[in-house]
């Protein structure tokens, strides 16, 4: 092969590397990003169901009427400045004499993108000899 | 073919195979941990919400049972929750699905018209199936 050849072939064949390392790649990046994207959103529900647990647990030693918001940031800390994530937490009372039966919603969601990641509903009935 | 140093023809289309199937298996490994932990948490999720559903029901049940026993007898209001009864230790088990296969129990004791939880749980309800292995047993 003369030198010419040589060149024109060397460069033919980056060329078809360049394409085909292009086409490749595009699908290779798709899988990352879908593997990083699926993971931050499984963080994120991991998230979201302990802490809706732990205001239903909340709710259960605490009788109220009062629906109400609460305000978490990146880490789960809870603040008022910038948050990240919210809870709506939702009660309806239905009184039964001295005795009340509370059914609550609690709703995580992210609170930039008001995107919901979790809902939880449940129910509790508080007696008056109970001491609640 | 005629080699010419470092750029002889053949070894970048090696050398890019090489670093496309590595990337590929990285990428595929990737995606699938993230769909696994996803789906994973998917049915904590949902394992979570049938669990407080039952919880919901047993709630909306004692309170129905306050209602019966203030208007109805005892064993009625216990028939019609669908209470296991035991007259001789006073106390009545109430079931409700969580899942397929898992059952919250709720035993109460109860007195004329007031009762207390004496137990809490969930169980799982799937058949036991022993599985037995033929072990010699020394014996010809």
């Amino acid at each position: 092969m003369n030198r010419s050849g040589f060149w024109q072939s060397f460069f033919m064949e980056m060329a078809m590397v360049i394409l085909f390392f292009s086409i490749a790649l595009a699908v290779i990046v798709r899988l990352f990003s879908q593997g990083a994207i699926l993971s931050e959103q499984s963080k994120d529900m991991s998230g979201a169901i302990l802490a809706a647990q732990t205001v239903a647990q909340t709710l259960e030693r605490s009788e109220t009427d009062q629906s109400y918001t609460l305000y978490y940031d990146e880490n789960w800390n809870m603040t008022w400045e910038n948050p990240y994530y919210a809870i709506q937490v939702d009660v309806q009372a239905a009184p039964n004499g001295i005795n009340v039966l509370c059914s609550y919603s609690i709703e995580v969601y992210l609170y930039r993108q008001d995107r919901p990641l979790f809902q939880l509903q449940s129910q509790k009935y508080f007696r008056q000899e109970d001491g609640l | 073919m005629k080699k010419n140093g470092i750029f002889s023809t053949g070894i970048t289309s090696l050398v890019m195979i090489l670093v496309v199937l590595a990337l590929s298996i990285f990428g595929i490994l990737t995606y699938l941990s993230g769909r696994n932990d996803y789906l994973l948490t998917c049915r904590n999720g949902d394992s979570v919400q049938q669990y407080y559903e039952a919880v919901g029901k047993k709630e909306a049940m004692l309170q129905q049972l306050d209602v019966l026993l203030e208007t109805s007898s005892m064993e009625q209001a216990l028939e019609q929750l669908g209470f296991s009864w035991e007259p001789e230790t006073g106390r009545a088990t109430w079931s409700c699905p969580v899942r397929e296969n898992c059952s919250y129990i709720l035993t109460l004791k109860i007195d004329g018209k007031s009762w207390e939880v004496l137990s809490e749980y969930t169980e799982n309800t799937q058949p036991w199936q022993e599985e037995t292995i033929e072990i010699w047993s020394g014996e010809e």
